[in-house]
């Protein structure tokens, strides 16, 4: 059995200033109708997931043009295909930016789009292993199931059913629909191979650290009193922010099952910021790759696709999440459950609020932190879902019906199993 | 004495300032439950020097949280558009938080709170895009009617060329704690840390303490005190100068500034029409159409997986079995008991409204969060009580009836829109599919859904109308007493 692949990555490239009026045009096209416009009709790639286009217009040197993109296979696969599916759109989002072939010189344009792309320093997913079809074709056996349930209790045949018979109904339905034929079976959501590559990382770095510990521990002491010394001066943000901004970002929300939050924030300067956030971005992703891969990043249960990279010749720290739910609840499990991992990253990010020893105080400060992520947000200039009307919990429940419909299982198993429908 | 001391959610410990309830309205300390008629006055300013002389006249009178009122009672509120109106400068209302600001009807907002179809504010008495704006609210307790007649002429006598009601004054009742559903209401309140515990004239041997389900740092009602973050909820301020600043207490985050929030609050008020009639068909069909399965759910157990309590209050988590009577505690969670929603569904309106210990993995961490969102409800129904049956074919579409739904927070977006929104509103919470609140939802037209967790598999409830209807609302500041006193010196 395969693995199945999946990449979370953006395309980042600069823009010159008079590319600008007619990128605006054409992001807005694909704004209007993310899955069917003419330029870059998602929609019609069964492969993506989650993707966005961010125009982040108040950066030097120059203004970025940031495509994002989470899709089943790899990063250059998935550009052959937008290339393949839709090279005149992707030539009005890339045009004006320089050494751009065009997609008629499809190697070319194939090239620069690899060389443009930026792979995140620390990423999650959701749904290990579920590629988009698979995410719609579970959505649909669930919705078999619940019509069929519904169909036998009005026709009386509920009355005195016991579990397990219950459970062999559902078992001949399925087994008598051609149509869901895929589903007498059920894939790992991540093989064993895969598991256990992400483990022998995981436990490599811990290695190297415990090794490398006579040698660290000093310059670590000399990292701390430098850090502490800045988390006293650093500049805080004051204050709420902007209206107009928070009116702007509110006007593209909870439309949605899922919303989109995306910020572009100068990383402080110095050598010592950029050495931690590496280092925080490094360690969260090793522990995400063993850690998260069971729908839940730290206790948030709500995210399909993030993540943080570094772009702008590391002068700006890009996040991009795909969450279920209103941006209240989502900073909500920010501040409550994840404060520290996110306090260790923004922290290196100017205006952040007050820390200590880099992961404490900072995002568990609640209302500081809101108005601090509002303030730092970017508007969404485009943003694409796959599956509107799908949460991570949802799609969680789809596959445990399916891994359980053949599996072997006891009482107590079956009863947990009917449960999910 | 010693400051009471308490564990933060965050598990770090937290010193209380003591409570200046002799600063706060009383609407903060109680819901008036002795005082069964009310009377929501609202107004516009009509002469700012006038409204502003009244208000100097009235500040004293308006009740506090710290003294039971003896005679009537009296809630002050204003709109952000109101404070304008008495002459706040423009530096003061910037500083209240945006919800205020831009008032309760915003397509945004509108979005969030299901302000949809029937409920657009297009179609609203008060409050809405098409009818006055708002700057005034006033809440009149009373004993009977004749007091709150009395009341009524001497408030409007005192008020005559400084405000002028914009619409007639809504009619609140009391019938018993019961909506008019039939269902208790009122039970499950947060309770704030550091509250001084009195008894009045009955004393137990020792007071009750507040259950873990129940407290909430202050701040989460009260601006100036610590909220659930630890730290002191930031209300409005105002520049330092003159006399009447100086009687408020500095705000430490804006400094040369004056808190001009300290014991006030944010007040959310919404009338809710109830069609009591549609809800009691939906429960017969509903019933009806559970027979199917053999074992049926009367109507009442119907209605009371949507509340998630019985008619007298007890919880299904603890009384699963039927309603015992009596008054309902509010001591359970669902975690332990209850994580699959067998007793009292997922979707049910309370766990929706409050999933205590049961909204993550972990029941701890699940309460600390639940806590976050807590809102402070004042409300109390309006119209009669439909009989039942009704005596008249008709006689409930005669009539108007439903909740005058208010509460209490110090961050509307943080509490009552994310009540709203997240927890009432969304169709996905919880792991649900396509289905929102079944008592208060926003319900598509067709009908939306409703899941109850049964054995040996779910009931999935279709065709649930929207009972509950938005008729008018806005959002509203209520000031300390040393604020009022401010407002009203304001231009001397
Ligand atoms: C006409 C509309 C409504 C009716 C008839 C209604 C009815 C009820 C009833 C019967 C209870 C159980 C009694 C109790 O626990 O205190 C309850 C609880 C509650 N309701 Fe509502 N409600 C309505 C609207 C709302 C709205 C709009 C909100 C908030 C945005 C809300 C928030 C709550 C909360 C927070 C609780 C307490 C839950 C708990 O802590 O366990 N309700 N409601």
């Amino acid at each position: 059995m395969l693995t199945v692949r999946q990449a979370v990555f953006t395309v980042v490239a600069p823009i010159p200033h008079s590319g600008l009026a007619a990128l605006r045009e054409a992001v807005a096209t694909i704004r209007h109708d993310p899955a069917g416009n003419e330029l870059l009709p998602f929609g019609r790639f069964d492969i993506v997931h989650f993707a966005s286009l961010i125009l982040a217009e108040d950066l030097e040197p120059s203004p970025l043009l940031i495509l994002e993109l989470n899709a089943d296979g790899t990063a250059p696969s998935c550009l052959a295909a937008l290339l393949a599916g839709a090279g005149p759109g992707l030539d009005a989002l890339f045009a004006s930016s320089e050494g751009y072939p065009g997609h008629a010189d499809l190697p070319a344009a194939k090239a620069w789009l690899e060389q443009h792309i930026v792979r995140p320093g620390a990423y999650h997913i959701g749904a290990t292993g579920r590629t988009h079809d698979r995410i719609r074709d579970e959505t649909r056996l669930h919705e078999a199931i619940q019509a069929f349930l519904d169909a036998e209790e009005k026709a009386g045949r509920l009355v005195g059913v016991t579990p397990a018979t219950l459970r062999a109904g559902v078992q001949d339905f399925v087994r008598g629909d051609p149509s869901l034929a895929w589903a007498r079976t059920s894939p790992p959501r991540q093989t064993s191979v895969a598991r256990a590559m992400h483990w022998a990382r995981f436990v490599g770095a811990i290695v190297a650290v415990l090794v490398l510990l006579p040698i660290l521990l000093p310059v670590l002491f000399v990292a701390v009193v430098l850090l502490r010394l800045k988390e006293r001066t650093d500049k805080v943000q004051v204050g709420q922010p902007d209206d107009a901004h928070v009116r702007r970002l509110q006007d593209e929300e909870d439309f949605a099952a899922q919303n989109h939050l995306s910020s572009v924030i100068p990383i402080k300067p110095g050598v010592l910021r950029m050495v931690v956030l590496r280092g925080v971005l490094l360690a969260i992703n090793l522990v995400a790759r063993v850690l998260a891969v069971n729908g839940r990043l730290g206790d948030i249960p709500s995210i399909h696709f993030a993540h943080w990279s570094m772009i702008n010749d590391n002068r700006h720290l890009l996040f991009v999440s795909n969450f279920d739910g209103s941006w209240e609840s989502y900073l909500g499990d920010f501040i409550d459950k994840a404060s520290y991992g996110l306090t260790a990253v923004w922290s290196n990010t100017v205006d952040f609020p007050r820390t200590r020893f880099l992961a404490f105080d900072g995002a568990a400060d609640g209302p500081r932190f809101r108005a601090w992520a509002r303030a730092k947000q970017c508007s969404t200039n485009a943003w694409y879902t796959a599956y509107p009307a799908a949460t991570m919990a949802t799609i969680d429940n789809n596959t445990s019906i399916r891994e359980g419909l053949f599996a072997t299982l006891d009482g107590e198993g079956t009863a947990a199993w009917l449960a999910r429908l | 004495m010693a400051r009471p001391t308490l564990n933060g959610p965050g598990g770090r410990s937290t010193s209380v300032p003591p409570l200046d309830t002799a600063d706060m309205q009383g609407l903060v300390s109680r819901a008036y439950g002795h005082l069964p008629l009310a009377r929501y006055l609202l107004c516009e300013v009509a002469d700012a020097a006038a409204a502003r002389g009244w208000l100097g006249s009235v500040a004293p009178g308006v009740s506090t949280a710290a003294r039971r009122d003896e005679g009537c009672g009296l809630v002050v509120a204003f709109t952000y558009a109101g404070l304008a109106a008495l002459g706040l400068d423009h530096d003061a209302l910037a500083t209240f938080p945006r919800p205020l600001q831009e008032g309760m009807v915003t397509p945004h907002r509108s979005r969030i709170l299901g302000d949809d179809g029937p409920s657009d504010p297009a179609l609203w008495r008060w409050g809405g895009p098409g009818t006055p704006v708002i700057h005034v609210l006033l809440v009149i307790y009373a004993p009977d009617e004749a007091e709150v007649e009395r009341e009524l002429g001497d408030r409007r006598a005192a008020f005559a060329g400084a405000l002028a009601e914009i619409a007639p004054p809504i009619e609140g009742i009391l019938q018993g704690g019961v909506e008019h559903f039939g269902f208790a209401d009122g039970l499950s309140q947060p309770v704030l840390k550091g509250w001084p515990r009195r008894t009045a004239s009955v004393r137990p041997a020792a007071p009750p303490p507040p259950m873990k389900w129940e407290e909430v740092n202050p701040g989460e009602v009260v601006l100036g005190y610590p909220d659930n973050y630890d730290k002191p909820a930031q209300g409005p301020t105002v520049g330092g100068k003159g006399t009447a600043a100086a009687a408020l207490p500095p705000a430490p985050w804006a400094p040369g500034r004056r808190h001009l929030g300290q014991n006030g609050t944010f007040l959310v008020f919404r009338q809710l029409a109830q069609d009591v009639g549609a809800f009691r068909r939906h429960l017969d069909e509903a019933s009806a159409t559970t027979a199917a399965r053999g074992t049926p759910l009367s109507p009442q157990e119907v209605g009371a997986k949507m509340v998630g309590r019985w008619p007298s209050g007890a919880s299904l988590v603890m009384f699963p079995g039927g309603d015992p009577g009596g008054a309902g505690t509010n001591d359970f969670g669902y975690h332990e008991q209850d994580q699959t929603g067998f007793r009292c569904p997922l979707g049910a309106h309370v766990r929706r409204s409050n999933p205590r210990d049961s909204s993550a993995e972990s029941p701890a961490k699940s309460l600390i969060s639940s806590k976050n969102h807590r809102v402070l409800r004042r409300g109390r129904p309006y119209g009669l009580p439909l009989v039942d049956p009704p005596t008249q074919p008709g006689e409930e579409e005669s009539a108007e009836r439903g909740l005058l739904f208010l509460c209490l927070n110090s961050d509307f977006e943080r509490q009552f829109e994310f009540v709203q929104h997240t927890w009432l509103d969304n169709g996905f919470f919880a792991g649900l599919c396509n289905e929102v609140d079944p008592l208060v939802g926003p319900q598509p037209e067709s009908g939306g859904g409703f899941t109850v967790p049964d054995t040996p598999v779910r009931r999935r409830l279709t065709g649930v109308p929207r009972f509950v209807t938005t008729v008018g609302g806005a959002y509203f500041f209520l000031p300390g007493i040393r604020a009022l006193e401010y407002l009203a010196a304001l231009g001397a």
